[in-house]
């Protein structure tokens, strides 16, 4: 679910249980500690990010739970 | 991937350190997934996937050491239950909550029923959008 590709992050996250405004809410809210550039698959959205300050190795993971937390 | 339980819906992945359940979501709807994964958010990275017609894979991952995944996905079977359960009751009761309602507001205004039942009268339509409601 997440990768890493040479340095670059990314998270991979279902259409059918995130919808594009929780994303960018949340990418909106983390924008002040990472940079994101969101694409999209026929099924999930794919964020690459770059962390601003230090790589923080559980980012990905807190931003995934972030935007479960915005479903609610 | 190592199966935790006799159903084989549960499975450890140690060197990740992570659990991954597969949910029938006809026996568990989305709703109750969110509810049950939401209690665990503090205790876990936890990551929905899969498709919510066929199978809902739920991904949990422990924050710290002071929880292990196994425990995790038993605490979220529990959860799963607790929630479905509510959900059951909650509809069951849904008349008798309408009900109580219904007399709570009859009680502080009556007018309120006059109200609504002058605009039946009047628009039959309205009655059956409520009803449908």
């Amino acid at each position: 679910m997440i990768k890493i590709q040479q340095q670059k992050k990314q998270i991979k996250l279902n259409k059918s249980f995130y919808p594009k405004e929780i994303i960018l809410a949340a990418i909106n809210d983390f924008s002040e500690i990472c940079i994101f550039l969101l694409k999209e698959s026929d099924n999930y959205f794919l964020l690459d990010f770059e962390p601003k300050i230090e790589d923080n190795p559980d980012i990905s993971n807190e931003f995934c739970n972030y935007c479960l937390g915005l479903l609610k | 991937m190592e199966k935790l339980s006799a159903l084989g819906n549960i499975e450890l992945n140690k060197e990740e350190n992570y659990i991954l359940f597969s949910i029938n979501p006809k026996i568990y709807s989305l709703d109750i997934i969110r509810a049950a994964a939401y209690i665990l958010l503090d205790k876990a990275y936890i990551l929905l996937d899969g498709n919510p017609e066929e199978k809902i894979l739920v991904e949990i991952r422990p924050k710290s050491k002071e929880h292990s995944p196994q425990t995790l996905a038993m605490e979220f079977n529990n959860e799963l239950l607790n929630y479905s359960v509510y959900k059951a009751q909650s509809e069951k009761n849904k008349g008798i909550r309408e009900l109580l309602l219904q007399r709570i507001l009859f009680t502080n205004n009556p007018e309120f029923f006059k109200e609504i039942n002058e605009r039946d009268d009047q628009n039959p339509a309205a009655k059956e959008t409520d009803k449908a409601e």
